[in-house]
């Protein structure tokens, strides 16, 4: 999900005109966030406000989700909706209190964990903890000293796509985004944090650690192949509807939105992890450190990975729920349900996690990247 | 005549009043741009000029000048930009030409108004307007695979040609409205003068049109190749994988969260680069203005020395009026 957020936000950024101006406006913002924070215990005097901190219109904030908390617990929901992860951390951390809980994803919540900004959890209070799958719940980033700082709320890929009634027969490996027959009908994710993993799983290269080397031929091969890069799932619906583009790679909730909506065109599309593996990331839901509400954030944190919200959520296809990480939930979902959202727990172990890399690893990743795409 | 001291006073306490008057008049658009402008600007600098590790270094501007992609990038950016404000001002003067010149005072308004639309409209609209104008598929498309030009699929979406297509078309408002108003400037009995003289076409329009309208078209090129040469939406959404412009490089270094830095050197050579080809269109079309009108050098002097007269009989206007 977090994917398809910063697309949107890509996207908008894209609306400004100017390069300096765009910048100047940057660092403005910048400059607004360092030296004003939230003011301290703004939302805090009411004992039964739980203050939220998330991507708007992402499941939690959905209306019945207010009503079902209130019935539950009594208390009222309040929302302070992020623009990014680093935003979060930033809000988190400047909030003093007056946010308690907060949705970090796998790439940043360690991040926050080193900064002190989100509460050791205590397992015994957590009631859907032994029903979160195994491999998320034992991962080292949500995790310091063996203790857990983040509950796994849901997870999604970012992999291949493919047009069911062109491209056969239907693949099952990413050498078909690299096969010379579809040359000039390849999308891809203006991404280099997807695509040099999936350039490494392609090769059989550690996708956390590639050989660049290695990597950026085979990228500007799949370069060279692809018909468009695109920044919002909005520009790859029009390449898809005008037939532009039989395969490609794309976030799994962004193509599940655009084949259960019935785009024009897309209905003969199919996402699919394929045998080398996806782009994975986790939405985790941590406290923060200096709630006042420790009791209430619990409840939240029972509440929002129960069955209760995370089957309702997923039946309900309008609302674009990615799959959840409460193995029982999935247990009990239908195979359709399971496949619009993309939640088959045999595909989990082929995940390279989108995880915190190096500052140089990453900035070779980009140069990588701009500078295949700057060549022509 | 005793009445002489009292018009002096009055005209020094209405100077003092326009000073304040000034001042309130600059001052929020000044401290604007001292904030939103020079002061990023500097961050900008400072940014720039300075390694992660926070020393000051010129390594940000080595490594950018040091890539032979960035630099065929910034060469490319700074030609599209050029190409196009060339193109758009080429198409957009005989156009404002034939507006200022050969259309009724009535139906004026309504034109420019057409003309101004695209301004009032979001520039994302006017992107995907286009794209669903020329995507394979789309009407123009089809019509070419109708009339069996080409094949439906053969669309220019998604190459440079999309792009630097869409960057003239959002130029051309700007090109008409700008040149309009340089074609009103130019006094009809001095074409009707120059004819009479017996000047052919093209004597009067390097003779007489075109210094009058230059600098119209440096102030046109300014305000287009500014515009142009940062544009990032247009490539990423038409350009396809090979037509980046140097915005898109500079956004994905920002989104990519490493290394700002780089992208703020980046955006410091463009803008240089900018300033240098402005400036230097800018000197040409000063030079061509004097070279082509025929006012010598020997001759600017006096006109100078005439210049300073109007002034002074202006002054003296004031003086009147305020006699009166």
């Amino acid at each position: 999900m977090n994917q398809s957020r910063s697309i949107e936000g890509q996207r908008r950024r894209s609306v400004a005109r100017r390069l300096i101006g765009a910048t100047a406006a940057a660092l403005a913002a910048a400059v607004a966030l360092t030296s004003c924070s939230l003011s301290p215990g703004s939302a805090a005097s009411d004992t039964k406000t739980l203050t939220v901190a998330i991507w708007k219109g992402y499941g939690a904030d959905l209306p019945w989700v207010a009503t079902d908390f209130k019935k539950q617990t009594g208390a009222t929901l309040k929302f302070q909706y992020i623009d990014s992860e680093a935003n979060l951390l930033q809000l988190v951390g400047k909030a003093n209190g007056s946010i308690d809980v907060a949705l970090p994803n796998i790439q940043y919540i360690g991040a926050g964990i080193d900064q002190g900004i989100f509460h050791q959890l205590d397992t015994s209070k957590l009631t859907n903890y032994s029903d979160i799958y195994p491999q998320f719940a034992q991962l080292k980033e949500i995790r310091k000293s063996g203790n857990l700082y983040g509950i796994p709320w849901t997870w999604g890929s970012t992999g291949l796509f493919f047009n069911k009634t062109k491209v056969t027969p239907a693949p099952n490996s990413l050498s078909v985004l690299w096969d010379p027959k579809y040359k000039g009908q390849i999308a891809l994710i203006d991404d280099p944090t997807v695509l040099v993993p999936i350039t490494a799983l392609y090769l059989g290269e550690d996708p956390q650690n590639p050989d660049m080397s290695k990597v950026t031929p085979a990228l500007q091969k799949l370069k060279d192949n692809a018909k468009l890069t695109y920044s919002s799932t909005d520009d790859l619906a029009k390449a898809i509807s005008s037939g532009s583009v039989v395969a490609g790679i794309g976030n799994a909730d962004a193509i599940g939105g655009l084949i259960s909506s019935g785009t024009a065109g897309a209905t003969d599309f199919s996402y699919e992890i394929a045998k080398e593996g996806a782009v994975g990331w986790i939405d985790n839901w941590a406290v923060s450190a200096k709630t006042k509400h420790l009791d209430l954030a619990y409840d939240w944190l029972n509440y929002m990975t129960s069955k209760d919200f995370l089957a309702k959520w997923a039946n309900t296809p309008a609302d674009a729920a990615p799959a959840p990480a409460n193995a029982s939930v999935v247990s009990g979902l239908q195979q359709a349900t399971l496949e619009r959202l993309q939640a088959n727990p045999e595909k989990i172990s082929s995940l390279a996690l989108q995880l915190p890399e190096p500052a140089d690893r990453l900035q070779s990743w980009v140069d990588a990247w701009t500078k295949v795409k700057a060549g022509s | 005549m005793s009445s002489v001291p009292a018009p002096l006073a009055r005209r020094s306490r209405r100077r003092a009043r326009g000073a304040v008057g000034t001042g309130f008049l600059l001052t929020p658009g000044g401290v604007l741009l001292v904030l939103f402008a020079a002061l990023p600007l500097c961050a900008l600098l400072v940014i720039g000029f300075t390694t992660d590790a926070g020393s000051f270094s010129l390594q940000n501007f080595a490594e950018m000048l040091g890539t032979p992609a960035y630099v065929a990038l910034l060469g490319r950016t700074l030609l599209i930009a050029f190409c196009v404000t060339v193109l758009s001002i080429a198409l957009g003067w005989p156009a404002a030409w034939a507006l200022a010149r050969y259309t009724r005072a009535k139906a004026k308004p309504l034109i420019l108004g057409l003309v101004i639309i695209p301004y009032i409209t979001s520039q994302l609209l006017l992107i995907y307007g286009f794209v669903s104008l020329i995507q394979a598929g789309g009407p123009i498309m089809s019509l070419l695979s109708a009339i069996g030009l080409t094949a439906p699929q053969a669309s220019i979406m998604y190459t440079p040609t999309a792009n630097i297509l869409m960057l003239v078309q959002e130029s051309i408002p700007t090109a008409i409205l700008v040149m309009y108003s340089a074609s009103e400037q130019i006094n009809p009995s001095v074409l009707e003068a120059s004819r009479t003289l017996g000047a052919g076409k093209a004597f009067v329009f390097t003779r007489v049109v075109w210094p009058l309208s230059s600098a119209m078209i440096g102030v046109n090129f300014a305000l287009t190749f500014v515009q142009t040469v940062g544009a990032f939406a247009e490539p990423t959404i038409l350009g396809g994988p090979s037509g980046q412009m140097l915005g898109n490089t500079i956004s994905a270094q920002l989104q990519a969260g490493v290394h700002e830095a780089f992208a703020v050197a980046m955006s410091l050579v463009l803008l240089l680069a900018s300033l240098a080809i402005v400036g230097a269109a800018t000197g040409l079309l000063a030079w061509s203005r004097s070279a082509l009108s025929g006012v010598s050098k020997a001759s600017r002097p006096k006109a100078e020395s005439g210049a300073a007269q109007k002034r002074l009989s202006e002054d003296a206007l004031t003086a009147e009026g305020v006699l009166r």
